[in-house]
Formats: structure tokens, sequence, C-alpha cells
């Protein structure tokens, strides 16, 4: 699921993307160092942290639910309704990439770009 | 006889020429067999940046300083997108060549770019380039904030990066020079320059162009990642331009005074934060003649409610007063007065009576920084955006607006100069005998003196302003009566157009004064002649209708005048209502904003209020000061 995270823009992205170029800017931090991009990088991964905890929380918290589902083929369609949700909504095109240099929206498939 | 025809008759009739006005030559060219002592109106652009700028090449513009002039004197362009064999996926053409154009790109990533783009160059495979090439956009946020120290691959003091520097200096330089037209005929002048891209605390932006008299030139130009303050920069030309290179001039001009966050025009010095002195006064005015008024990212003029109740303030401002106001909301500051130019010039009056020396006096140019090496394109139809720092595009044109809301196609330079040459064209930007407009080739000129005569717009407007008064960007000298009122002569032309794209009528023209009461700068905005005509544009056909004037002239004298205060008087001029960029490019993608389902994402802009469907373009003069003795 998309996320607002700031890098410099303002970007609507999945956490894994914002991982992704949060790594991109630590190697750049371990190869030239400096303050501008401690503050750039530092951003990134206070928010990758930040963001990973709260889809942990809430994974645990959707994981308990569906255990509390007695019934075995309502527990799976459940757990199969929320991936198929997640997998549709990782071919639509619903967040914005400013720092994408090639596309203005884009979706899950162009996350590296 | 057509309209344009008409106009170019009057205009003509206007610039007869008259007495000899010499200046000096630098270099060795031959004469221009059109050479005119009253001078002729040049429109330029002194602000366009190509591939060799970080944030333009991270766009993916591929303009080379030679296309760039190339395009200015009116062949095609292409623009990104590019297919995999390098074709543009857009073309462009000025409908009207310019008279000159001056390659400013960003002096700071010169070696580094041209280092990243290099195989097999030094630092080609480093982390910092393959970021560079691979997610350009992320790399354009932290290379540009990097500034000092350079990065490792630039080796030792940052060797390797000045010395690949060099390239692409040279290459502006050659460039500048083979577009150069050296004969009699005198059709382009091109100036060497860059942009000093010097930014503070929130991306506050102090930036400037220098522009060079002649092929005499540093080395290297100086950047902000060494001169790191307007002093520093100064300090560089002083020693690498005036004391280090034969022949070498320069001007600076700052721009983007509306992102400043009140720091272009702060009244202390950049560099020790001390108040400002006469010496220091004296060496910015020498410097720094003229300014940036108009370009693609707003109207530094003025803004309503920001010091001033004029109700023409209202044009191309941009909501915030920093780049970082752009991308972040939480630094997001509406501009206040110390952003425009016009709290410059009255703030300056205020110095000039407290220290003897003027360092706001600017004369006024437009440009339009466009990032896609196309000088001079100002069109609102069609408007391709700018590149740079706008809205990506990739292997595909978006559906989208091509700029950000908020941004225009720019404006341009006008200087009155007695040919088109280097050494006339420079002169005329030393003596800020220039005039700035948001976009239209509207042919703006204006004289002060004592004893102007009403009649002399009817003949003889140069002549007369010429021999009985001063030219804008002039000092007013002494009244030679007591009980004299300084006079203002201001008289616009409107843009004749083109055949696809004909003028439009002018509708007012202004006498801006600025004084200095009880230490206080005052203003006064006067409509000398036109009126509001009711004039307007259909925002959703484009279609404008009521009738405007073909030109305007004014005589006016200041009736309020206190010869003990300081003062200066510029003009304004504004066309008659017409359709913004975004009015056409969201007509033309169908958005209805009554219709929600029209708005496509992308379009957005098109329905925001706070965003006008139709403007007036302007001009503006330079002032001409009064200086009690």
């Amino acid at each position: 699921m998309p996320v607002p995270f700031y890098l410099g823009e303002i970007e609507w992205a999945p956490v894994l993307r914002l991982g992704f170029l949060t790594s991109l800017l630590s190697l750049v931090l371990a190869a030239e160092g400096g303050r501008t991009l401690i503050w750039i990088a530092g951003l990134g991964i206070i928010q990758t942290a930040l963001y990973t905890g709260l889809f942990l929380l809430a994974a645990g918290l959707a994981a308990r639910g569906v255990e509390r589902i007695a019934e075995p083929p309502l527990r799976v369609a459940a757990v199969g309704t929320a991936v198929f949700l997640l997998v549709v909504s990782s071919f639509l095109p619903i967040y914005q990439t400013p720092l994408s240099s090639t596309r203005l929206r884009s979706d899950v498939w162009h996350l590296f770009e | 006889m057509k309209r344009g025809a008409l106009l170019s008759a009057v205009a003509l009739a206007l610039l007869a020429p008259a007495a000899a006005a010499p200046f000096e030559r630098s270099e060795e060219r031959a004469p221009c067999a059109a050479s005119d002592p009253l001078r002729r109106p040049w429109f330029g652009d002194l602000h366009v940046h190509t591939r060799y700028s970080l944030d333009a090449s991270t766009q993916g513009t591929r303009t080379r300083p030679s296309e760039a002039y190339a395009f200015a004197r009116g062949e095609p362009l292409g623009l990104q997108p590019f297919s995999a064999r390098g074709e543009p996926g857009r073309t462009v053409r000025l409908a009207r060549p310019l008279d000159f154009a001056a390659v400013t790109d960003h002096a700071e990533l010169f070696g580094e770019v041209n280092l990243c783009n290099t195989p097999g160059a030094t630092g080609f495979d480093s982390i910092v380039c393959l970021v560079y090439r691979g997610w350009p956009r992320l790399a354009f946020f932290f290379m540009n904030a990097r500034g000092a120290p350079r990065f490792s691959f630039c080796g030792e003091g940052g060797r390797d990066c000045l010395t690949a520097a060099g390239g692409p200096w040279r290459e502006m330089q050659e460039a500048a020079e083979a577009a150069y037209d050296r004969s009699a005929a005198c059709r382009f002048t091109t100036f060497v320059g860059y942009e000093w891209t010097k930014s503070v605390q929130t991306a506050n932006n102090l930036h400037r162009n220098v522009i060079f008299r002649n092929a005499a030139v540093p080395a290297l130009p100086a950047s902000a990642v060494d001169a790191l303050t307007p002093e520093d920069l100064w300090d560089a030309l002083d020693r690498d331009c005036r004391d280090g290179a034969r022949g070498c001039e320069a001007v600076v001009i700052p721009h983007n005074s509306n992102l400043s966050g009140g720091f272009m025009f702060a009244p202390e010095q950049l560099r020790s934060g001390a108040p400002f002195d006469a010496a220091y006064a004296e060496r910015r005015a020498d410097y720094e003649r003229l300014v940036e008024v108009m370009q693609h990212k707003g109207d530094s003029e003025c803004r309503l409610g920001a010091g001033t109740s004029d109700e023409l303030c209202t044009s191309e401002l941009l909501p915030y007063d920093s780049f970082m106001g752009r991308f972040n909301p939480l630094a997001r500051h509406v501009p206040a007065a110390l952003n425009f130019t016009r709290t410059a010039l009255a703030a300056g009056l205020v110095h000039q009576a407290k220290l003897g020396a003027n360092p706001f006096r600017f004369g006024l140019i437009g440009s339009t920084d466009t990032h896609l090496g196309a000088a001079g394109l100002v069109e609102e139809r069609g408007h391709p955006g700018h590149g740079g720092a706008g809205i990506p595009i990739g292997d595909t044109l978006p559906d989208a607006l091509l700029d950000p809301i908020e941004y225009n196609p720019g404006g341009l330079a006008g200087v009155w100069a007695e040919e088109n040459s280097r050494d006339a064209i420079f002169e005329a930007l030393k003596r800020r005998e220039t005039f700035a407009t948001s976009g239209p080739r509207i042919v703006f000129r204006l004289f002060a003196g004592w004893h102007l005569d009403a009649r002399m717009c009817g003949a003889d407007f140069a002549r007369r302003g010429d021999a009985e008064g001063v030219a804008m960007g002039g000092e007013l000298g002494a009244p030679p009566v007591r009980g004299d009122a300084p006079v203002v002569a201001a008289w616009a032309l409107q843009d004749p157009g083109t055949a696809e794209s004909p003028g439009v009528p002018l509708q007012r023209l202004q006498i801006i004064k600025l004084w200095v009461e009880n230490g206080e700068p005052r203003e006064a905005v006067v409509d000398a002649a036109g009126e509001k005509n009711g004039a307007t544009v259909d925002p959703q056909t484009c279609e404008p209708s009521g009738a405007g004037a073909a030109q305007l002239c004014a005589v006016w004298r200041d009736p309020d005048f206190d010869a003990s205060a300081p003062a200066l008087y510029y003009a304004r001029v504004v066309q008659n209502p017409t359709c913004r960029w975004s009015a056409y490019a969201c007509n033309a993608a169908g958005v209805r904003c009554e219709d929600s389902s029209t708005i496509r994402a992308g379009f957005e802009g098109c329905c925001d209020a706070n965003y006008p469907k139709t403007i007036q373009e302007r001009a503006w003069t330079s002032p001409v000061w009064y200086t009690p003795k």
C-alpha cells in the first residue's frame, strides 16, 4: 500500500520504494558523507522504519483477526480477498512518483525506476 | 495597410536616426550596416539552460549550446521524450527569431555532469554517477544540495571535476562564437555567460546570471561551490575577469527574488552580516545593474498585499518564497514584500538617502530561464513546459499539464542599442537602457526630463527624449529651475504578432513613482494613458473581445515632486486580457471544471481557483532616478 514520504519531494509510494530509494541514498552517503546526505538519507531511514513498524503492527492485527475466524473456508476467503486486493492495487497507477525519472504516475511494477 | 505593417511604420518613424551615440568597440568585427544613434529595440533571452545544467539534464534535456543558439535564430529544436534511436518526441520553433541570446548554464556541476555522462571518465562508475544516470530525479536533489566539498570522484580538491568543467565551458564559448554574426548584417548576437546558483536556508534563491561583454572570459566560471556569497562572486569576477582576463567585463543579473525569502534584497551584506555601507552599495550597483523581473518561475515586480495596494500586482505570482516551498508544504510561506523588485528599488532610495549610494539601482529585463534550451519560447499557446525542476517526462509525453500550474512560459529582455552587436547591447545593459516583457514583443521606451514637451508623443519621441531628457536607466540630475518637476514620457507599441498569432492591443500605460518621505519608502501608481477598457477574453474559446490601443504614449508631470527626496520613475503597460498557457492546455484536453469527470489526473491544476485562466501580458521599462544634491 502507498504511503506519503518526503525525500525532497512529497511522494506517494509503497514502503518498498521508500526503502529502495533510502538504500540508494545510504550507498551514496557511505561513499561521500556530508551533512546534506546525512539529513536526506536520515529522513528516509526514519520513515522507512516508521512505516515498516506501522505495517507490521497492522499485519499482526489482521493476522489475529483472521485467526479468530473459526470456519476454515471463511478464513481462506478472507486471506484470499486481502491478497487479491493487494495484487489488484499493485497494478493500479494509484500513487505519484515525482522522484521517478520515467513516469508521472506509477504502479508497483515500476517501483525501481 | 495591415496592422503589423502600420505598427512597424510607426516604430520606424519614431526611431529615425539623428545624432551619433558612440560606444566603445572591444572586439574585432565588421561595423553593422544598420546603425541608429537613437537606438533600436532588440529582443533577446539572457537566461537559457542546456544539457550542461544538472536540473535540465536530469529532465532529459539534450540540447547543446549550439542548438540553443540555432533555435534562437529560428531553427527547429527537438525536445524530449526521445526515442531509443534519439528521435525527439516534439519539435518547437520560434515564429520570430531573437536578436540576441546567452546560454547561462548552472556553473556548479559542469564537471560532475560531464564526467557522469562520459564513459571511461574518472567517476563514471561511481555510485553518484550511477544514481545520476539511473535515477536522475533523485540525483537532482542530492547533487544540487551538496555544495562544498565536491564529491569524492572529483579527486583531490575537486581537481578532476574542475578540469572536466572546462569541456562544457569551452563548448559554450565556441557555440557563442559560432552563432555570433560578426558580419555587417548583424543578424544575431550571443553572449558567453553562466548562472551562479547559490541558495541559503530553505533553498532561498540568490541566483545570479553573469553575462560577459565579449569573448574574453575567465578560464572557468565562478560557481557557488567555491564562491559562497554574492560578494565572493564579485571577488572572483574582479580576480578572474577584470584583473585576470584582458578585455573581460561582466554584468551580474539577480533573478527570482520572488523565491529568495527576502534574502536577495536583505539590508545586510551576506558574507559578513554587516549593514550596507557606501563602498558595498557602490560595488553592488556597479556589478548588478539589472534585475530579471519576469521569467518562467513568476513575476518578481510586486505582490498585491505585500507592501502595495497596486491592483495589477496579481499576475503570475508564486504561492511560496523558496524552492523548498514548492516541494514541501511545511516550508511554504507566502512571499513578503522584500521578495519583490519594487520593494528593492524603493529600499535603494532609502539607502541612497542614508549612505549616499544605492545598492539596488536596477534596470529591468525579462527572460525565460528555459531548461529545454528553447531560448525565447514564450508563446502561451502550446507551451511545452520549461524542463528543469518541473514535471519529469519519461519515454512518452505524459497526458498532463506540462508545467506546474504556477509556472508560465517566461519573458523577454528588451534592449535599446545602436546596433545588434555585443558591444552595443552590452553597453545598453550597463546603462540600464532596457525593458522587460512577460513574453510579447511590446516595444517600450521611457525618457524623463524637466521640460519634456507633450507633443513628443506625436513625433520625434526619441530625438526629443535624448535631446531634452535622459533615457531610462539614467539619472535625472538637478532641476534647472527651482520649482521644476520631473516630466516622464513613456511610449509603448503593441506586439504586431504573426499571421498565426496576431498581436494583442494595449490597455493601460502606467507610471510608477517611488520616493522617500520621512525616511520611509512611498509609491504611487498612475494611469497615464489608456484605461480599463472592458476588454475580455472567453476562457473557454480564448476568443478576445473589446478594443484596445495599437500604441500608448504619455507625457506626465509629477504633481507632488519634492526636490529634497530621492525618487525614481518607471512605466508599466498591460495588454488586453488573453488566455493563460494553462487555459489553452486545459481546453485542448477537454477539461470542464463544472464536470468533474473531465478533470483527469494530471489536469487538476486546470480547476485550481488560485490560478486564473486569463492574464494581462505586460512590459516594464527601467527606471529613471532622481537624487537630490
